[in-house]
């Protein structure tokens, strides 16, 4: 009997610690990147506002260009749970590694609070990251399909920079492709005529331009030629 | 105290033996990744979909880092790492590569980490905006779903 009612008192005890909860200022960050960072930091400051101790268990950022740190609350044990008391406060912190990385991308940092089930962790931080695009290609991407007729086709390559960005080397990946370069606005403007060899074989290639860009994310654009089976016939 | 411990050890007992029980009758615990493809986001795609329905005949793109790749890889994965996109889809033989998958009608999957790493659906995009393929899917729950079904996939190490 005395074993059932510690059993017993364990359980709610566990129930109970399970119940808090930290609360985020924000659990959705948008951050925008300037066009040399190598690495920005997010940072998702929380409270215990609950009348429970919650125990984060352990915290993690899938992504390998991504790491996560937490500050704040007292550890159990070295590198393991650490307590937040009603009341205590903390921080999450993100560190995001840009590599050449432009666009757009979702970061997300995942936390266990102690009860979460392991598929179904109770804390998402999320991260929209945007990283210009001083120098973009439009369209990124040609198409002719086979047995089309060898007519040019047209990409233009556009800077949006105050300061100019230069094209000072092109090549194709593909002996098969005719392809012109001219310059509509020396570092701002570029228009180059594409027109593949024949259309009669399926080719997938590659047009690199090569920039004056001391920043290695905008040293290079690549921009892509196909020809191949039309799949809607 | 005696007959507290007795108590205790018979508790024990009992819940040790419900538990070999449920296992027998049961089996292991599952540990596969929860995906129910009607709650998918568009282009997503579950691992049992890729196995089942299209019979594991696909291109896996990787887009992890080459350290996890170099730890272990879907067999025929071609490394994509979403920090330079643009640059490693224009190597020949990942060209080749995806433009021929795509031709011969074999779709591609993109994994990263988990669910929560978000390099796949940036990769995924990339590949699509290339036009060298244009049935590009992103596996719900990534490497993780890849593990807990290692036993019917080829993955190197």
């Amino acid at each position: 009997m005395k074993s059932l009612i510690i059993l017993s008192c364990l359980l709610l005890a566990q129930l109970s610690i399970a119940a808090g909860e930290l609360t985020f200022k924000n659990s959705n960050m948008a951050v925008s990147a300037a066009a040399d960072a190598k690495k920005i930091e997010v940072l998702f400051p929380f409270k215990n506002k609950s009348t429970e101790e919650v125990v984060v268990m352990r915290y993690d950022a899938p992504c390998t260009c991504m790491s996560a740190q937490l500050k704040g609350g007292t550890p159990i044990s070295k590198d393991g749970p650490v307590r937040f008391a009603p009341g205590e406060e903390g921080v999450f912190k993100g560190v995001f590694e840009l590599g050449n990385f432009k666009g757009t991308v979702d970061k997300k940092i995942v936390v266990w609070a102690k009860g979460d089930a392991e598929e179904n962790p109770s804390i998402m931080l999320s991260t929209k990251v945007t990283i210009p695009y001083l120098i973009a290609a439009f369209p990124q991407s040609l198409l002719w399909n086979i047995g089309e007729e060898l007519k040019p086709k047209v990409i233009t390559v556009k800077v949006d920079n105050a300061e100019p960005i230069k094209i000072t080397k092109h090549s194709c990946s593909s002996p098969q492709i005719n392809y012109t370069m001219e310059t509509v606005k020396e570092g701002f403007e570029y228009k180059l005529t594409v027109t593949p060899k024949s259309t009669e074989k399926v080719l997938f290639a590659a047009l690199r331009l090569t920039t004056d860009s001391d920043n290695p994310r905008y040293k290079s654009v690549q921009t892509f030629i196909t020809v191949k089976p039309n799949k809607k016939k | 105290m005696a007959r507290w411990i007795y108590q205790t050890l018979a508790l024990l007992a009992l819940s040790a033996g419900a538990a070999v029980a449920v296992y027998l009758v049961i089996g292991p615990p599952d540990r596969s990744v929860h995906c129910v493809p009607a709650e998918l986001k568009e282009d997503h795609v579950c691992l049992a979909t890729v196995l089942g329905d299209w019979e594991g005949d696909v291109l896996w793109v990787d887009a992890r880092g080459t350290v996890e790749f170099s730890k272990g890889h879907l067999e025929g994965a071609i490394l994509i790492p979403e920090t330079d996109t643009d640059n490693q889809i224009a190597i020949p033989e990942n060209m080749e590569k995806i433009g021929m998958s795509g031709v011969n009608g074999q779709k591609l999957v993109v994994y990263c980490a988990t669910d929560a790493c978000g390099s796949s659906e940036l990769v995924a995009k990339k590949i699509r905006d290339t036009g060298f393929h244009s049935e590009v899917y992103v596996l719900q729950g990534g490497w993780k779903a890849v593990l807990a079904s290692e036993q019917k996939m080829k993955v190197v190490r």
